[in-house]
């Protein structure tokens, strides 16, 4: 536990040192830019539209009680010079998603980064730098 | 791998590649080839401007204050009733939801189109110089011909726009905006009575500077005279834009599915 927290602390500082400012212009007032989390479900749908490409996942609890989650982040240009395609992320896919969750408590976040099933980290360009 | 490209041996490598196609480009002093872009040692030729430059770039605060500056001069009545009814999502009254422009695809219009996450490219002519945006597919026109500004001007959303050489400095004079765009994302207005003044620098190979400075005496008490900002020039693989127009229902459906429930609001 201790080493889960530990590993916590050091991401959410990584956080805080590069992403908190862009974040903190894009994420705009609805968005908790203090407090990233990680959340780990099964893709529903994903979205490739402007202006902002979505993602949809079923994110399961401890409990087995599903939530639906929705997530955006980037226009498409933005997400394809950083490396993204539109085939980047099907539904079905098993992801790893880091987000800035809504202030509302609803689930929906601003990305920041995803982690596909092989491993494979598509982050956002500005962070990328 | 991305280190590789920026090499000696990389932009050498490439020198050579572009060096025949190059030529062909010896009679358009104003375009540049990618091999000298992508040369972050070599001089810039400061009176060209070509390429595609970003805003959101990873430069220590860049594309937190997407407005002129933070703090703007005092506002006259009808620029404060304009600015009290404004709600926009970013800046010092931020909130969920709310009414800009844009969620409803209006454009984003001049100069607030300069603030977005996408880049826009430079293209000089002789006559005219070219802004194409990714955001809204848009495009201007800054006319470097010697005209001035014609008279009798409707008002538009790029409004008109001429250019000329100060030194180093690119400047563009614009008049004939109308007031329904906001000024940027703060929900900041501004008047048909607007006089922009943009000031282009090529500081180095890479970076491009952006100046505003903004005569409204309808909105704003004194000239507002915008901080210094530095645009990124995209290159290799990442000097490409992508289609971004605002199309009515996927902002729509955007709005009902992310920003309402964002906002702790019930879609529509």
């Amino acid at each position: 536990m201790k080493r889960v927290e530990l590993k916590f602390l050091i991401v959410a500082a990584a956080l805080f040192l590069v992403g908190i400012p862009l974040w903190a212009h894009h994420g705009n007032a609805s968005y908790d830019t203090d407090n990233p989390v990680t959340i780990k479900g099964t893709v529903t749908e994903f979205a490739w539209t402007n202006p902002h490409v979505q993602i949809y996942l079923d994110v399961k609890d401890d409990k087995g009680k599903i939530a639906h989650w929705s997530v955006e982040t980037y226009s498409p240009g933005k997400l394809v010079r950083a490396g993204w395609t539109k085939d980047s992320v099907k539904a079905g896919d098993q992801v790893s998603i880091t987000l800035i969750p809504a202030k509302s408590g609803a689930p929906v976040g601003f990305l920041h980064k995803l982690v596909l099933p092989d491993g494979t980290v598509l982050a956002l360009q500005e962070l990328d730098i | 791998m991305r280190k590789f490209f920026m090499t000696p041996a990389w932009i050498a490598m490439l020198g050579a590649t572009l060096a025949l196609p190059a030529t062909m480009f010896a009679q358009m002093p104003a375009q540049r080839t990618e091999t000298a872009k992508s040369n972050d040692s070599a001089p810039a030729d400061l009176h060209d401007l070509s390429g595609m430059w970003e805003f959101f770039n990873g430069v220590p605060g860049q594309g937190i204050y997407a407005t002129p500056s933070k703090e703007h001069p005092p506002m006259t009545p009808w620029a404060k009733a304009k600015y009290d009814e404004a709600k926009p999502g970013y800046g010092p009254k931020a909130q969920g939801g709310g009414n800009d422009p844009i969620l409803k695809c209006n454009p984003t219009g001049i100069p607030r189109i300069l603030f977005f996450p996408q880049p826009f490219e430079i293209f000089q002519t002789p006559e005219r110089v070219f802004m194409f945006f990714e955001r809204d597919h848009a495009w201007r026109q800054i006319w470097t011909d010697g005209r001035s500004h014609p008279k009798d001007l409707a008002a538009t959303w790029m409004g008109d726009s001429i250019g000329k050489w100060d030194g180093d400095t690119f400047v563009v004079d614009t008049v004939g905006l109308n007031e329904k765009s906001w000024l940027d994302f703060y929900g900041d207005p501004h008047s048909e009575d607007i006089h922009l003044i943009e000031r282009y620098k090529r500081v180095d190979q890479t970076s491009l500077s952006i100046q505003l400075v903004i005569e409204d005496p309808k909105a704003y008490t004194a000239t507002w005279a915008g901080d210094t900002k530095i645009y990124k020039l995209l290159t290799g693989k990442k000097a490409y834009m992508e289609e971004l127009f605002c199309i009515p229902e996927e902002e729509d459906s955007f709005t009902n599915r992310i920003r309402m429930p964002a906002a702790g609001q019930k879609p529509n």
